[in-house]
């Protein structure tokens, strides 16, 4: 140890680097408070937490909001082959398990699902969209996490 | 020579010479420093896993969805545990290619192949973790296949009392993943870094 620099400059860097490290500690126990409302039956959304391009897909609850326009569009991110969750891409969705790729309004593009993504019923009142929870979250392995209401992003 | 150990894995005076890369690549220095990495991400996750089978999933989506660096994370965790089994692989082959197994060199020789497979049964008990459709169907074909071997049932029965993906099972692996593989491999390293020490003056770098 007899060749660490004693200086004042070093000092200040070592302290300056715990605070970094703090801080970043800090920002990682802290988890960001979720928008969207969520009950056991239904979401509630805010239209503007919807992107004009591309779609706000909420894997947790199983579905994905998409706009059209004016119009919205919930879809239900079950497979409609086997009821895998879909992952949204550019394009549209994609499942994981056997391929199958869905436009960004839910239509098969290719593979082994034999329907359109399941489309869920929206309620528009007052800029909120309240949309029912998706069947791909009620998976037996794929299970909603547990967290405070309010929490979820 | 304890305190040697502590403060320099290598003497404090080496030749030059003798610092050469080639002589191991530092394969094995690397794979420690990918557990250190793993351990370090390890720990970090912990903050925020739910071992059950209803809030595993769920508590990896929150992580990654939530947590500030949650992806970045959870990534780094996996992409080493992938790094640490290539290095050690890669270790191992250097270790043979060399001869460096031989007398009197067989005890590490013995430990490094314990850590070898109790680093791939790490792995393997952290595959299930997630809980998604990949974890749950590796496990499944890893623990039919136990039952090909001897006592295989037995093996069987002690880690997954209740089935792939049981609240028990999913528990036990947790607890090995986490506490009892992590306690023995971090040990045995110990020791194998201890004999290398110890065993000075066998080789030229040393």
């Amino acid at each position: 140890m007899a060749n660490v620099p004693r200086t004042r400059r070093a000092a200040l860097e070592a302290i300056g680097l715990a605070a970094l490290g703090a801080a970043g500690l800090w920002r990682f126990l802290t988890p960001r408070a979720g928008t969207v409302d969520a009950t056991p039956e239904a979401l509630r959304i805010r239209e503007e937490e919807v992107p004009s391009e591309g779609a706000l897909v909420l894997p947790q609850f199983g579905l994905a909001v998409v706009r059209r326009g004016t119009e919205f569009l919930a879809l239900d991110l079950a497979c409609t082959h086997l009821g895998c969750t879909v992952t949204a891409n550019a394009g549209g969705f994609a499942c994981p398990c056997h391929g199958s790729r869905f436009s960004a309004s839910g239509d098969v593009l290719n593979g082994p699902a034999p329907r359109a993504l399941h489309q869920l019923a929206i309620e528009r009142g007052g800029g909120v969209l309240r949309v029912p929870r998706g069947r791909g979250a009620s998976g037996k392995v794929a299970c909603v996490h547990g967290a405070p209401e309010g929490r979820e992003a | 020579m304890i305190k040697d150990l502590a403060k320099h894995l290598f003497p404090r005076v080496v030749l030059g010479e003798n610092l050469k890369l080639r002589y191991t690549f530092c394969l094995g220095g690397l794979a420690f420093t990918c557990l250190l990495v793993l351990a370090t991400t390890g720990l970090l996750l912990l903050f925020y896993y739910s071992p059950s089978p209803s809030g595993a999933h769920g508590s990896i989506q929150f992580f990654e969805r939530a947590v500030w660096g949650g992806r970045y994370l959870r990534s780094l965790h996996r992409i080493a545990s992938h790094a640490l089994l290539v290095l050690l692989a890669l270790h191992t082959l250097r270790v043979i290619q060399t001869g460096a197994f031989q007398r009197p060199r067989k005890l590490n020789w013995v430990v490094g192949c314990l850590l070898l497979f109790l680093c791939a049964f790490e792995a393997y008990t952290g595959y299930l973790l997630p809980m998604d459709q990949l974890a749950f169907w590796a496990t499944e074909t890893g623990m039919e296949l136990l039952r090909a071997l001897p006592l295989g049932g037995a093996i069987r029965a002690v880690l997954v009392p209740d089935g792939v993906g049981g609240p028990l099972s999913l528990l036990r692996f947790f607890a090995l993943h986490v506490a009892v593989i992590p306690l023995v491999v971090f040990s045995l390293s110990m020791l194998h870094f201890f004999v290398i020490r110890r065993q000075k003056g066998l080789l030229p770098y040393l």
